[in-house]
């Protein structure tokens, strides 16, 4: 038996675990603690739910904005706003307003935004997509910086500590700092990528998903995901630095702490080289709280897409946000943040049952 | 103990080379480019487009749909002007309101003010195919009534619309009114819907739906894209009655933020920015000899208003020593250089029969200088508010506040959404001791703007002050049309000490040298937008 195949067979906690772990992992994927973990955070996401609903109640009720008002502007006589207030519900008591409100949720009904005229959830559907596809790319560039930042860093790759220095000047700026200085080198001076807006192409495909990289494939209209991906890379460059360096320096610790760990030196002193120890072993048993951070960082993130999104006028949420507040759009505020309790809890299971896969010892 | 890597690393040093390498190169390629290519401007003239096509932007989505009986705020009236058509308008290119006709070729009205006969233009299309009738103003009058959004207002004292034949119509009035025109041409004002698609489409909600996305107009373009928050796009209508446009299709994508829409211009994406610059961008772009720009006669004022009801304001003798304190001169030339004048008169600037009324009150600073310390403590802070929504309003209350500070009082500056301003109508508690905020209005008549702004629980009397000779003043007028009573109420509301017209703004707009038309596409009562079928390239 080579000393590869020897430690092959398994060294370390997870590995010496790795039959029995991934049975064990399929049958939390299928199983009752899987099951019991998603029945928790359902619940979980339903008070959440009915927290946030009621708090942007109280907040609207506590607010001096007059919804009505804002709706019909300055000309409008007092009958008229009076009947706009009677027709939005704004009369009602609070009880009757929130009981109506967490009445229609189940029912995707979160009422008309008092702005665009239309559906809260239409609006919410014609905008998330576009959020979630700047998260999502912000969120696995992150990954992939602050997975290379650690792995470069804890093996001395050379030129390591020039990416760990760009990455720490990075993160050290504000998103929307980073997103002007981008827009103004690569846009303005190097031409090289666009400075707003998902796509300069004026016939996008329908759908389905509302991702345009996605249904560019699917539609076979490479133009439009080559298109998408250069209108991306940008804002998505500016979300992703805080979180890639604070995911890459989690990973690194946990990396240089396994690293020392007896079996890491066993598969060493057995003749894998430095790579293989940490591919096959050290990272499976380092990634846990790595992975605890992305879920941090990926709340975080929104953050910082309702900042970027303005600056590249990406028609996402954070946008539909920042112009649903200057006029008391309440039904769309509340849309938006249920929406992203409900995305935080949805967030934070997902990296549970990663976690679990990750390293079998961790309990849900 | 873990084994060295045998790969040799960067030492140190040469990593900070490295790294202070790529920022310099970075910064170097952000910052090179000179004063000729800053965000305010191109380096080089960029050639016109051959394929027709206009792009302009909006800064932020227009926030309403484009449907004139709901539309009613600013930017959006780029494609309600440009997709509607009244029996009236106000002519384009004059700073001077003048109404010339547009589906109506004529008009009378009686002498009592009441009732108004027109004559409809024949051979006049809807987009959707059907032609303009008599039985398509009543349509849309009563549509606009059944929507009863912000602009209904304006057709609420109609008593009747009725139709005399395919190409007549006469408008009763419940009561005498001789502003009644100015709303038909008001950008705001009824337009033309097509019956067969308002019936077609009605929905549950009078067709208001179907024309967030489409619309049933007969102006020279069609909606063809209303993205909301994205993009929104028109293309021409090959059967308009009128002159065909040059450009054949339009682009108007929504930018969020200045800088962004201004490096956009500059390397020639744009074909012109029609609002909203900033007061520091105005200046370079002015400078800049390889772009034109246009400073376009509105109706549009920053104002200030003092509230009567805290406790500096409550006495009218601090309210109008705080007038004669702020120093207009300083502020225009601090924030509107280029784009406007010190106000004159306390109407908006160009308004028809305002009879004047001069702000005749004097720059001093020594009342207000003297008063103040005899201003019991909690009249000696005063909080000076503007409209979260403008960077231009900010500045000027930064400005007064910098002004009445070094005379004594003790002033804090604080921006409020523009919801929370309208809310003080209702109900005024929490509103600041001076407001800051700009305005038009939605016609030229000297009425529209003095009711709206002076008389009790009008739209625009945010801090509640009134007085009834002022009211009884404009009623006059509404009846008469008498530019004396019109220029008794201004002055009137100007002795108040509520009031004070700042500044009398104009469009800036800058555009590539190639586009042509933008004076003539410019119409006074519309700030904001132009009518895109005077554009061409030369």
């Amino acid at each position: 038996m080579s000393a590869r195949g020897a430690v092959t067979g398994g060294v370390g906690p997870a590995a010496a675990t790795a039959g029995p772990a991934a049975a064990a992992a399929l049958r939390r994927v299928t199983g009752v603690p899987l099951v019991r973990l998603l029945a928790k955070r359902l619940v979980a996401a339903a008070v959440i739910v009915v927290a946030l609903a009621t708090s942007v109640f109280v907040l609207q009720r506590l607010s001096p904005l007059d919804p009505a008002k804002a709706m019909l502007g300055p000309g409008a006589s007092a009958s008229a706003v009076a009947q706009q207030r009677a027709k939005l519900g704004l009369d009602d008591p609070f009880a009757a307003q929130l009981g109506r409100y967490l009445v229609g949720l189940p029912q995707g009904d979160l009422g008309m935004s008092y702005r665009t005229r239309r559906p809260v959830m239409t609006d919410l559907g014609a905008f998330v997509p576009a959020t979630a596809e700047l998260a999502s790319t912000a969120i696995v560039l992150a990954l992939l910086l602050g997975i290379f930042f650690a792995v470069s860093t804890s093996l001395r790759w050379p030129g390591a500590s020039v990416l760990r220095g760009v990455l720490m000047a990075g993160a050290s700026a504000p998103a929307f700092l980073l997103g002007i200085g981008a827009i103004l080198v690569f846009y303005k001076q190097l031409g090289w990528l666009p400075a707003s807006g998902r796509s300069g192409i004026t016939d996008l495909p329908g759908g389905p998903t509302g991702l345009l990289v996605l249904d560019g494939l699917l539609a076979g209209r490479f133009d439009v995901v080559s298109d998408a991906l250069k209108h991306l890379v940008l804002p998505a460059l500016a979300i992703s630095f805080g979180p890639a360096v604070a995911i890459g320096r989690v990973l690194r610790t946990s990396l240089s702490s396994e690293e020392r760990s007896d079996y890491a030196r066993t598969a060493r002193a057995k003749g894998l080289t430095d790579g293989a120890v940490l591919r096959r072993h050290v990272l499976r048993n380092a990634v846990g709280p790595a992975l605890s951070m992305t879920g941090l960082q990926v709340g975080l993130m929104f953050a910082g897409v309702l900042v970027v999104e303005q600056i590249f006028a990406w028609p996402g949420i954070g946008q539909y946000t920042a112009q649903s507040i200057p006029v008391a759009d309440f039904p769309a505020i509340a849309g938006v943040t249920l929406l992203l309790g409900i995305g935080y809890v949805v967030i934070n299971t997902v990296v549970d049952i990663l976690q679990g896969l990750a390293d079998p010892r961790i309990t849900t | 103990m873990s084994t060295p890597s045998p790969s040799r690393p960067w030492s140190r040093r040469k990593a900070l080379v490295a790294l202070a390498a790529a920022t310099v190169g970075t910064l170097s390629l952000a910052a090179c480019g000179g004063s000729g290519s800053t965000a305010a401007g191109p380096s080089a003239t960029v050639s016109a487009p051959t394929d027709k096509v206009l792009r302009l932007s909006f800064l932020q989505d227009p926030g309403q749909p484009p449907d004139p009986d709901i539309y009613y705020a600013g930017q959006g009236l780029l494609l309600t002007m440009n997709l509607y058509e009244g029996l009236l308008q106000y002519k384009s290119g004059t700073a001077t309101p003048t109404i010339e006709p547009l589906l109506a070729e004529s008009w009378k009205v009686s002498k009592d003010n009441k009732t108004y006969e027109f004559v409809l233009r024949k051979g006049v299309l809807f987009h959707d195919g059907t032609e303009l009738r008599s039985d398509a103003v009543k349509a849309s009058f009563d549509r606009r009534l059944a929507v009863n959004q912000g602009p209904a207002y304006m057709v609420t004292d109609v008593a009747s619309v009725e139709t005399k034949g395919d190409y007549a119509v006469t408008i009763t009035l419940k009561a005498p009114s001789t502003i009644f025109l100015d709303f038909l041409a008001s950008p705001y004002g009824p337009r033309m819907m097509s019956p067969t698609g308002l019936k077609a489409n009605a929905g549950d909600d009078n067709a208001a739906t179907y024309l967030q996305t489409h619309d049933l107009g007969t102006g020279p373009y069609t909606l063809t894209e209303a993205s909301v928050g994205s993009k929104y796009a028109m293309k021409a209508f090959d059967k308009y009655w009128g002159d065909k446009p040059y450009f054949q299709s339009v682009e108007i994508p929504v930018v969020t933020d200045s800088s962004n829409q201004q490096l956009q211009f500059g390397k020639g994406e744009l074909a012109a920015i029609t609002h909203d610059l900033p007061t520091s961008a105005v200046a370079s772009y002015i400078a800049n000899k390889n772009i034109k720009t246009y400073s376009l006669p509105t109706l549009q004022s920053s104002y200030m208003y003092i509230n009567p009801n805290t406790p500096f304001g409550k006495g009218k003798a601090n309210r109008v020593a705080l007038q004669k304190a702020v120093d207009r001169e300083t502020i225009f030339k601090q924030a509107f250089v280029g784009r406007g004048k010190v106000a004159d008169s306390i109407y908006p600037p160009n308004m028809t029969d305002t009879g004047g009324a001069k702000q005749d009150i004097g720059y001093d600073t020594s009342v207000l200088k003297a008063l103040a310390p005899s201003l019991p403590a909690d009249a000696k802070t005063i909080t000076i508010g503007h409209d979260s929504s403008s960077p231009d309003n900010q500045l000027v209350a930064n400005l007064v506040a910098a002004q009445v500070t070094a005379l004594g009082l003790t002033a804090k500056v604080q921006a409020y959404p523009t919801s929370q301003i309208f809310g003080w109508v209702s109900d005024v508690k929490g509103a600041p001791d001076v407001l800051v905020t700009g305005g038009w209005p939605d016609a030229a008549a000297a009425y529209t703007w003095g009711h709206i702004s002076w008389d009790p629980d009008a739209g625009l009397n945010y801090l509640h002050c009134s007085d009834p000779a002022v009211t009884a003043a404009l009623a006059k007028g509404l009846a008469t049309g008498d530019a004396a009573a019109y220029n008794e109420a201004g002055l009137g509301a100007l002795g108040t000490g509520c009031f004070y017209n700042l500044v009398d703004q104009d469009d800036f707009v800058v555009a590539q040298p190639w586009l042509t038309g933008v004076e003539e596409a410019h119409v006074v009562t519309a700030p904001t937008a132009l009518l895109i079928a005077k554009l061409s390239v030369g």
